[in-house]
């Protein structure tokens, strides 16, 4: 690649110098409607982006059992993600208790815990409802659908080494949803009825549903081999999903290879590497990307043409003194894309300040706890969009810009 | 900003140049129109040379074709017949890019209403040709500076176009012409929106920027301006009468 040289730089630079004065200088005179048309025009498109990428994450995360707290989902490869009961009925893996060993042995995993979902009958004095029963290995930190395990016993004693003979802890924790569905509070005995037998379960804490998106989730978590007693499935050891909390990128080649026909599913505060395993959340970010763009391109535009037609004198003014044509479209594009990474920055606050009230405000009217999340990575998404706006538009500018004659304009 | 100037070729040279405007449709969706304009010839059998160090004045009334002839001259433009030379190189056969780079170079180009972008200090534009041809800002800001200095406006550098005055405006578009040195000097009415004092001032400046090496052409209606050119070309309906 040629080496720029020293005085194409000075140029290039000078021009940008020149640029930032213009725009200035729109924003400082007294008819300056249509660019700050321009700017709420992007910051309007932005803010939408924002918006629609925090209701996709939010949606992406209505699926997950787990918390922000855990990096790694590994599930069956057939198994569907989309949304938590759905999950209730997807393949299982076997063995799970030993994997499970197998797994926390490695230095770089915190914990790796398998997770059995049933929809289970749970009854308390006159009251019998259907909850989710979720079966876990205990971790200090591991959340279920925002349910804290901590107040249970730590591991899983009745699993005692495969033989499903060890103690009884009988402990669950109920969402605050569970405990209003089955009118339990701490120190209620509940009544689990199993495929084969029948067992209780003393409620040891109630806590907040947590923020699934799904609103107040009826769960109840037990120890993992305690469900699988209740449902039978001793003797294959089987789980829904496995939840892994590590600090290291590096572990997932591991995760991948714990099962042959398994997905391992990244699942970290601050990416979106989620959205890619819910087509619906996909589906609604590109939509919001496609219309945000094309909504911005038009707003940026169509003002900007007008502020190009009107400023007629200026471009031929600079093409009379010799300004080349791509120091005219760089002068162009450098306030283009100033006004569309202005809009863009205004559109993350707006787009950050409406997520606020609508997570706030919509609680009071549909039952879920959160309509949309916002992410730090959005402002960079938010600003990219910006820039591909004011590159959308560039064109038909430098389109303008060109047309007439400019001796027309001068001698007018 | 050339260097080594050869002072022995004509600075402008034109050969029976005609310029008609309309005709033909032109763009794409006139074609599908098919739209034919009226045809409106602005300059017919014109032919003139300019030498180095002259002062040129273009007269005639509105409509003979003065700045058609101007426009052709500054490679706004280029003649529909016949050909132009500026400094030897023959506009009609360069690209527009070519052109504007010439421009750049060898023509310096003052309007009637002085033309500054009003963003910008009168230092800032008198440096603006002079970011295009690439030159460190501590070179710009010094030329520009002597520039200003030599139209008399040293302490109005940092004030913009709105601060300034119509005549001071039109010296620091002179200025603005001048800062790249170039050989060729087009200004179009320059004193037509100045009082008589400041039209003389102005027209001084201009007059004494002609060099050895330098041509100024000046197209005015008025007497005064005209009388202090060394020479005159009328035109009248886009012909030369003398």
């Amino acid at each position: 690649m040629a080496a720029v040289s020293p005085s194409r730089l000075r140029r290039l630079r000078g021009v940008l110098v020149v640029a930032a004065t213009l725009l200035r200088t729109r924003f400082e005179r007294t008819d300056r409607r249509r660019i700050l048309l321009s700017v709420c025009g992007v910051a309007l498109a932005v803010a939408i982006v924002v918006v629609v990428a925090g209701i996709s994450v939010s949606l992406a995360s209505q699926g997950t059992v787990v918390n922000s707290n855990v990096d790694y989902w590994i599930v069956p490869e057939s198994g569907d993600t989309g949304s938590l009961p759905v999950s209730v009925n997807t393949p299982q893996f076997a063995d799970v208790h030993p994997v499970a060993e197998r797994l926390t042995t490695d230095d770089r995993i915190q914990y790796a815990s398998p997770v059995s979902l049933t929809l289970t009958q749970l009854s308390q004095s006159n009251t019998t409802e259907y909850v989710l029963l979720a079966g876990v290995i205990p971790y200090s930190g591991l959340e279920i659908a925002g349910v804290n395990t901590s107040t249970l016993t730590p591991g899983d004693p009745h699993y005692a080494n495969g033989t499903y003979e060890g103690d009884w802890t009988g402990e669950a924790v109920l969402s605050d949803g569970a405990a209003t569905l089955l009118n339990a509070s701490t120190g209620t005995t509940l009544t689990a009825s199993g495929r084969n037998e029948t067992r209780s379960f003393d409620v040891t804490t109630v806590t907040d549903g947590g923020d699934t998106g799904l609103g107040s989730l009826p769960i109840a978590v037990v120890h993992l081999s305690e469900l699988q007693t209740l449902r039978g499935t001793q003797t294959a050891d089987t789980a829904n999903q496995f939840l892994v909390a590590t600090n290291t990128v590096g572990v997932r080649d591991r995760l991948e290879t714990v099962y042959p026909n398994a997905r391992v599913i990244t699942r970290g505060s601050g990416t979106l590497t989620g959205l890619s395993n819910s087509r619906l959340a996909l589906a609604v970010a590109v939509t919001g990307l496609l219309i945000a763009v094309v909504l911005g391109t038009l707003f940026v535009a169509t003002a900007m043409g007008l502020e190009i037609t009107a400023d007629r004198r200026l471009w031929a003014t600079l093409l009379v003194l010799g300004f080349s044509r791509s120091s005219r479209a760089l002068l162009v594009a450098a306030q283009t894309l100033g006004i569309t990474l202005l809009g863009g920055g205004i559109g993350v606050i707006l787009g950050r300040a409406v997520i606020a009230v609508a997570n706030t405000t919509a609680p009071q009217v549909i039952p879920v706890s959160t309509v949309a999340t916002f992410r730090p990575v959005f402002t960079v998404y938010a600003l990219g969009v910006a820039i591909l706006i004011g590159l959308c538009s560039v064109p038909y500018l430098l389109w303008l810009t060109a047309r007439g004659e400019p001796t027309d304009q001068l001698t007018a | 900003m050339e260097t080594g100037r050869d002072t022995d070729t004509p600075v402008v040279c034109c050969q029976e140049i005609e310029r008609v405007y309309g005709g033909a449709a032109s763009g794409l969706l006139n074609r599908f129109r098919d739209h034919t304009q009226p045809t409106v010839t602005a300059l017919d059998d014109v032919s003139l040379t300019i030498e180095p160090g002259e002062v040129v004045g273009i007269k005639g009334p509105s409509g003979s074709g003065k700045s058609t002839l101007l426009h052709l001259l500054a490679a706004l433009d280029t003649p529909t017949d016949g050909h132009v030379h500026v400094l030897g190189a023959d506009t009609t056969a360069l690209s527009t890019s070519a052109r504007t780079a010439l421009r750049l170079d060898a023509i310096g180009i003052i309007f009637q209403r002085f033309h500054l972008l009003s963003g910008l200090s009168a230092r800032a534009n008198v440096a603006l040709p002079l970011i295009e041809h690439g030159l460190p800002k501590p070179d710009r800001r010094n030329r520009a500076t002597t520039l200003l200095d030599a139209v008399g406006l040293t302490d109005r550098a940092t004030h913009t176009p709105a601060e300034l005055s119509g005549g001071e405006q039109q010296r620091v578009a002179i200025a603005r012409a001048l800062v790249t040195d170039p050989q060729l000097v087009i200004a179009d009415e320059p004193t037509g929106e100045l009082d008589t004092d400041t039209g003389t001032q102005v027209l001084e400046l201009l007059t004494e920027s002609a060099t050895d090496d330098r041509a100024v052409i000046i197209a005015s209606h008025d007497r005064a301006t005209l009388d202090a050119t060394d020479r005159i070309i009328e035109l009248r309906d886009g012909r030369r009468v003398s």
